[in-house]
């Protein structure tokens, strides 16, 4: 964790921080460990030092006191060997006295400075003191009486003052100092103090080495902190060159990759120092480097695609023209079921009627008067006659004309062969067959000439059935053919408007009403089956904007050189926010599944081919699409192109 | 050799004036059955094939849009003419084939509807189904035995009271 935090907080820090703190690390230590060796090694000296010291003072007042006391010691004896000569006493006593003082005030001194040495422990060791204590247990108090006793003899100063009893006493006193043994002692005193001595010199020698030992300590001290900190300078020195010259290297290695083109690489340097911020500028190049790669390669990707699509064009119009196609194909083929089954059920009527025409005709012709024959020959001839088919309201309306006729005639059974004569669609007046029908089993020959004009009637219901078909399979013809020679050719417009209308048949009569309002137009230079589309695009849309319930409006019309084609339907309209879309790609209203999104776009892409011009106008109940084509496209053509080298050259 | 020939041409003649005559009545049946589709040629295919299989026991009307059957209905219930079959297309311009029935159904309970369709539109038939006790649907293209056994069927349940027209 704080290993951690350390490596952090390292790794954060800038390359010029990095080695001022490398240096100040080695230098640190070195500095450190030196004065910390100084320090330790120089109290040790000291206390050696004041350790020798003390010993050579010590040794220096031994020797003084052992000197004074020998020399006290002659000099009493030199005054006790005077007594007899007074002449030399006052000389000889002075000297004594000279020594005593002297020795007196050295062993003050010497007193002193063990009294004062006493508190010191650390410069005496303990063997010397317990050697001064007995020292001075010993010969203390002896000294003490000595100097009381020597206070006490009378001066011998002047020699002619001298007297035998003054000798007498004097003798007295130095016995009594002899008596305080003194002279006796100090020999034992003089040996003590040599011992003392050699003790005090064990001390100082000991000091000595003490002193090296320090000094050698302090040696040892600063060579190894100086080999410490120069091993720590080292190591960092390596350290601090591996971090800032191993990201370096590593980008160096990068950079190599990128200039040759692999713009993925990226530098894995998370460090704030200057390498790290490198590292992250190299990455932020090296991703916009790839970006605009990729970007490139988007760009020619595009462009493909966009050549791909200018080549396909023709494939794409073509296909949602069978995508409406598909949409298309359930009604036409009830369009087309539809005649099938009239086809099927007018041949089953043709031949039942041929078959019992057949039973009936022969033996009616045989045996009908003449008169009669003559009348039912020209009813026969009247079915034959090609007719228009009748409405069953124009049915209805014939069979109660013939109805009344026959009534006011007053001939019998006049519903029943009124029924029939308008079945057969018997427009003509009735006086030449008046005499058939007057005949009792009028009903009965009438009928049989119905089986005739029942296969007469069939067979023009098959015909028209067959138109119907056609008519519908001609459509889908138009409709699909593709325009392989890609060359305009000259065709009506409202042709092509008819063949969309009878594709739709199956949706226009769920409740729309058409209005056709046609010029007389010439027929156009274009591309039939591609403005078939164009209609097809914009009818289906407006039928499927009416909600297939509704008026449909087409007008065409000539305008200066210009075909006009006005397409209007009821629907709700198209918003005008999105007016200005609905004729780019893709751009549908309609649920997913219910259409290309291609429509408009497409039926725009054909009238710009065209050189035509496509225009909306729409608010609820009233959208009207135009569409405006030259009727000399090639001459449209030549005007662009002059327009546009005279726009160049201007 | 002729004379003889002449009698049996004359027997023939009898013999089929007696087989037209014998088995329908000389007048309008005042029951009818009602075709309503758009297409012209389609009421005349139904006509002749319906009319072929129940000669005169039936008057034959037909319609070309569901406003043209209520003007046929009008005129046949004026003449006193029960109605008791009405095959109707689906798709048709104005009113729809299903819609048309249920307004019959509800007009006229005891008239049997059949569906003519080309589309087969599920919901349309469930509808007429429901609402128009619809007797049957026939898809387009029908075939005529179909629609023959269709309204055969439909006719049964008036059978209990057939056979009138000859004491109209």
């Amino acid at each position: 964790m704080v290993n951690r935090r350390i490596k952090d907080w390292f790794h954060n820090l800038q390359v010029q921080q990095k080695i001022a703190l490398g240096y100040g690390l080695s230098l640190g230590i070195a500095i450190v460990g030196t004065a910390i060796g100084i320090l330790l090694t120089d109290q040790q000296q000291r206390w050696a030092e004041a350790l020798g010291r003390d010993a050579l003072e010590e040794l220096q007042l031994l020797t003084r006191l052992q000197v004074d006391a020998l020399e006290v010691s002659i000099h009493q004896d030199n005054v006790e060997e005077s007594l007899s000569d007074p002449e030399r006493l006052p000389l000889a006593y002075v000297e004594w006295r000279q020594d005593y003082n002297r020795y007196r005030q050295v062993w003050q001194e010497f007193k002193e400075t063990e009294n004062h040495t006493k508190g010191e422990e650390e410069v005496e060791s303990a063997e010397e003191l317990s050697a001064l204590e007995m020292f001075f247990e010993q010969y203390g108090n002896l000294q003490d009486k000595y100097f009381q006793t020597f206070d006490q003899l009378p001066p011998v100063l002047d020699p002619a003052a001298f007297t035998p009893d003054m000798g007498i006493r004097f003798k007295a006193a130095l016995d009594k100092l002899e008596q305080r043994a003194f002279s006796q002692q100090t020999h034992d005193l003089t040996h003590d103090l040599t011992n003392l001595t050699a003790l005090i010199r064990d001390e100082y020698e000991l000091a000595q080495v003490a002193i090296l030992n320090a000094s050698t300590l302090r040696l040892w001290l600063i060579s190894f902190t100086m080999v410490g900190s120069a091993a720590i300078a080292g190591l960092l020195s390596i350290l601090t060159a591996r971090a800032i010259a191993s990201p370096i290297r590593k980008l160096t290695l990068m950079t190599q990759q990128l200039a040759q083109g692999n713009v993925d690489v990226r530098i894995p340097m998370t460090g704030k120092d200057e390498v790290g911020r490198l590292g992250k500028a190299f990455n932020q190049m090296a991703e916009q480097l790839a970006e605009s790669g990729l970007l490139n390669q988007q760009i020619q990707q595009l462009h493909q695609t966009l050549g791909d699509l200018e080549k396909n064009q023709a494939k794409l119009i073509h296909a949602e023209k069978m995508s409406s196609l598909g949409q298309l194909v359930a009604g036409i083929a009830h369009e087309i079921n539809t005649p099938l089954g009239v086809i099927q059920a007018s041949i089953g009527n043709m031949t039942a009627a041929l078959k019992q025409s057949l039973r009936e005709l022969p033996p009616l012709l045989q045996t009908l008067p003449p008169a009669q024959l003559a009348d039912f020959l020209t009813l026969l001839a009247w079915t034959r006659q090609p007719q228009e088919l009748l409405s069953s309201r124009e049915e209805r309306q014939l069979k109660r004309r013939i109805q009344q006729t026959l009534i006011d005639l007053g001939l019998a059974n006049a519903d029943i062969l009124a029924e029939t004569l308008s079945r057969m669609s018997i427009m003509a007046p009735l006086d030449p067959i008046l005499p058939l029908l007057k005949t009792a089993n009028a009903p009965t020959l009438l009928e049989t000439a119905y089986q005739l004009a029942i296969i007469q009637n069939n067979s023009q219901n098959i015909h028209l059935a067959v138109g119907q078909a056609t008519r519908i399979v001609y459509a889908l013809k138009n409709y699909v053919r593709q325009d392989v020679m890609g060359v305009p050719i000259y065709a009506s417009i409202s042709d092509g408007i008819n063949t969309v209308l009878t594709l739709y048949q199956n949706q226009i009569k769920r409740g729309i009403k058409i209005e056709k309002k046609y010029a007389a137009l010439p027929p156009v230079l274009c591309h039939p089956e591609e403005l078939i589309q164009v209609w097809s695009n914009l009818i289906s849309n407006a039928i499927q904007a009416m909600n297939y319930r509704g008026n449909l409006t087409i007008t065409t019309a000539e305008q200066a050189q210009y075909v006009v084609v006005q397409i209007t339907d009821m629907g709700d309209g198209i918003p005008p926010e999105i007016q200005a879309r609905i004729f780019e790609p893709f751009f549908t209203t309609k649920a997913v599944g219910e259409g290309t999104g291609l429509g408009l776009s497409i039926v725009k892409n054909i009238v710009d081919k065209h050189h035509g011009k496509i225009e909306l106008e729409s608010i609820p109940g009233h959208t009207t699409f135009t569409v405006r084509l030259p009727l000399d496209p090639a001459s449209v053509e030549i005007a662009i192109a002059e327009k546009e080298s005279y726009q160049k050259l201007g | 050799m002729l004379f003889l020939l002449q009698i049996s041409g004359m027997l023939r003649l009898l013999y089929v004036l007696r087989n037209i005559t014998g088995n329908q009545c000389m007048a309008l049946s005042n029951k009818a059955i009602i075709c309503v589709d758009d297409e012209r040629t389609v009421l005349l295919g139904l006509r002749d094939q319906i009319s072929k299989h129940f000669g005169n026991q039936y008057r034959y009307a037909m319609a070309e849009s569901a406003n043209e059957a209520w003007e046929v209905i009008e005129e046949l219930n004026d003449d006193g003419v029960r109605i008791l079959i009405i095959v109707s297309d689906w798709l048709m311009p104005g009113v729809r084939g299903d819609e048309f029935l249920i307004q019959v159904h509800q007009q006229f309970p005891e008239i049997v509807t059949v569906l003519l369709t080309g589309h087969a539109d599920a919901a349309a038939i469930e509808r007429a189904r429901q609402y128009a006790n619809l007797h049957a649907y026939i898809a387009k293209p029908w075939s005529e035995e179909t629609l023959i056994e269709v309204i055969t069927t439909g006719l049964r349940k008036f059978d209990d009271e057939s056979g009138d027209c000859l004491h109209r």
